[in-house]
């Protein structure tokens, strides 16, 4: 009871520090997210006072000026990849997504007008965009794509535009389509770009002044140059998985190795799995030939005994249960490469 | 109709006059104070020359030239003459950019209650370390005059600000 307790106090420590942490991370955030730059509109003032004394009287004067002037905005975007590494896909593979994040960094509210170009020659594929949506704004606070269900993120028409206040930023989903028949670790790379709807600000030189364009007056295309793009890189990762089969003892009831009838065969299936990326729940199933009888108790998944029943989490083999007449092996998610080894017996009728 | 046009000259009223104040200095010591900044334009030999310019293309990151020019307009002479400047919100005071000839510059980095040089200003943390105060601590820049101020004696002080 006492020790009950004690790990509840530590589970109640464990949240609060976990709680801490977060505001902690939040309030970082949050500074962070304002340090970046002063509003455009800000009006600025620089008052400056001078106190004296006149002659021998020692009354002090006063006299004050000030002097005001606006912050003038400032157009800037980048577009930064999330991923951190190549997006896994198989070929062929539908509406696969790369994760951007478009940063307004100058400092008034701005439109930015999203694009993709798939046609990047440096790769070894062409991805492409997928229908009918493949750009999709994070907006309803779970993090990762929903596209389906209650509360989805919002759909983007391809060169459709998002607006974002100066320092704020937007996560982007962009969704490709990946073509058949690709080798494994062939890359395909798609251009994410963002940039500033406002008349002449995209693609013009840093210090560009655009009259009438930002807030309360002239806008600045900073060094952005107003657009921001990236590379997001898909990389196709297809495990293969090869088995192979053999007979590796026969024992007669004569104290041979030929087949003659109750003649004990092994069989052994080789899993070889080659390439890269994971064979996701992959299960061998080999049905018992024809004219011969399952051994109980002899499957083995390299060289380790395992049990006839459908007994998870003992094991992951059963016979004659999940398939009639066979031997099922779920060797579940397998990393590439890797290779395992099924063993089992059968006597000839 | 007669309420609302006097509520509107009220709202003139009230409108011009901050800005009156805002556009002159009264009294024995006249201040004029302007915010520039600088750009580098090519002169008419072709040679990059660096221009002041009025304030008006400020962003984030510029650096902006606060001068203020003082002349004791009156017949008497000013003594004790103590210039004292905030560093405007949203900026931070750029290092040894203070300037004015004839004056014992000092900064505050407590809203303006105590002033010294910059060696002798120091934060200290809550674990009680002093720190040498950085610029980015400046809130108040002060100068004073060191000689009497005879009429129509002038001069100016400035300093330089980064936008935040």
């Amino acid at each position: 009871m006492l020790r009950l307790k004690e790990e509840t106090k530590q589970a109640t420590a464990l949240v609060v520090g976990w709680m801490a942490l977060v505001l902690c991370l939040f309030g970082w955030w949050a500074t962070a997210a304002l340090a970046l730059g002063t509003a455009a509109g800000t009006a600025i003032t620089n008052t400056v006072t001078v106190d004296y004394t006149l002659g021998s009287d020692p009354t002090v004067h006063t006299s004050t000026t000030s002097d005001a002037f606006n912050v003038v905005e400032i157009i800037d975007v980048t577009v930064t990849w999330q991923d951190g590494t190549n997006v896994a896909v198989n070929t062929p593979q539908t509406n696969a997504p790369l994760t951007f994040q478009v940063t307004n960094t100058g400092n008034g509210p701005e439109d930015f007008r999203l694009t993709a170009d798939h046609n990047i020659s440096a790769d070894d594929f062409d991805p492409t965009p997928s229908a009918p949506v493949a750009l999709w704004l994070e907006s309803n606070g779970t993090i990762g794509l929903q596209i389906t269900g209650g509360a989805t993120d919002t759909p983007i028409v391809m060169g459709g535009s998002i607006t974002l206040n100066g320092d704020a930023s937007a996560i982007i989903y962009l969704l490709s389509d990946i073509p058949g028949s690709l080798a494994d670790t062939q890359q395909g790379h798609v251009q994410m770009m963002a940039e500033a709807v406002t008349p002449g600000a995209a693609g013009s030189a840093a210090g560009t002044e655009l009259p009438g364009a930002g807030v309360g007056g002239n806008a600045i295309v900073g060094s952005t140059n107003a657009d921001g793009a990236t590379l997001g890189r898909y990389e196709v990762s297809a495990p293969q998985v090869v088995l192979s089969k053999s007979i590796i003892q026969m024992q007669d009831p004569y104290g041979g190795s030929q087949p003659y009838t109750s003649a004990q065969v092994t069989y052994r299936i080789q899993v070889e799995v080659t390439g890269s990326g994971m064979a996701e729940t992959l299960v061998i199933t080999d049905a018992i030939p024809a004219n011969t009888t399952f051994v109980a108790g002899s499957i083995t998944l390299d060289s380790i005994s395992q049990t006839d029943a459908d007994d998870p989490p003992t094991d992951n083999t059963d016979f004659n249960i999940t398939t009639p007449n066979a031997v099922t092996v779920d060797l579940g998610d397998t990393a590439a490469p890797a290779t395992r080894f099924i063993e089992f017996s059968v006597t000839i009728d | 109709m007669k309420v609302r046009s006097t509520l509107i000259i009220w709202m003139a009223l009230v409108i011009a006059l901050p800005a009156a104040a805002l556009a002159q200095s009264s009294g024995h010591i006249q201040l004029t104070s302007k915010a520039q900044i600088e750009k580098e334009v090519f002169g008419t030999e072709g040679r990059k020359e660096v221009k002041r310019l009025p304030a008006t293309k400020v962003v984030p990151g510029s650096e902006v030239i606060f001068t203020t020019a003082y002349e004791n307009v009156s017949k008497e002479t000013a003594e004790k003459a103590v210039i004292t400047n905030p560093v405007p919100e949203h900026m931070i005071y750029s290092e040894n950019s203070a300037r004015g000839a004839g004056t014992r510059i000092t900064f505050s980095i407590d809203n303006g209650q105590s002033f010294n040089v910059p060696a002798k200003l120091f934060i200290v943390d809550a674990a009680g370390r002093k720190f040498p105060a950085r610029s980015e601590d400046y809130t108040h820049i002060r100068w004073q005059i060191r000689k009497p101020l005879p009429s129509g004696a002038k001069g100016e002080v400035s300093f330089r600000a980064i936008l935040k």
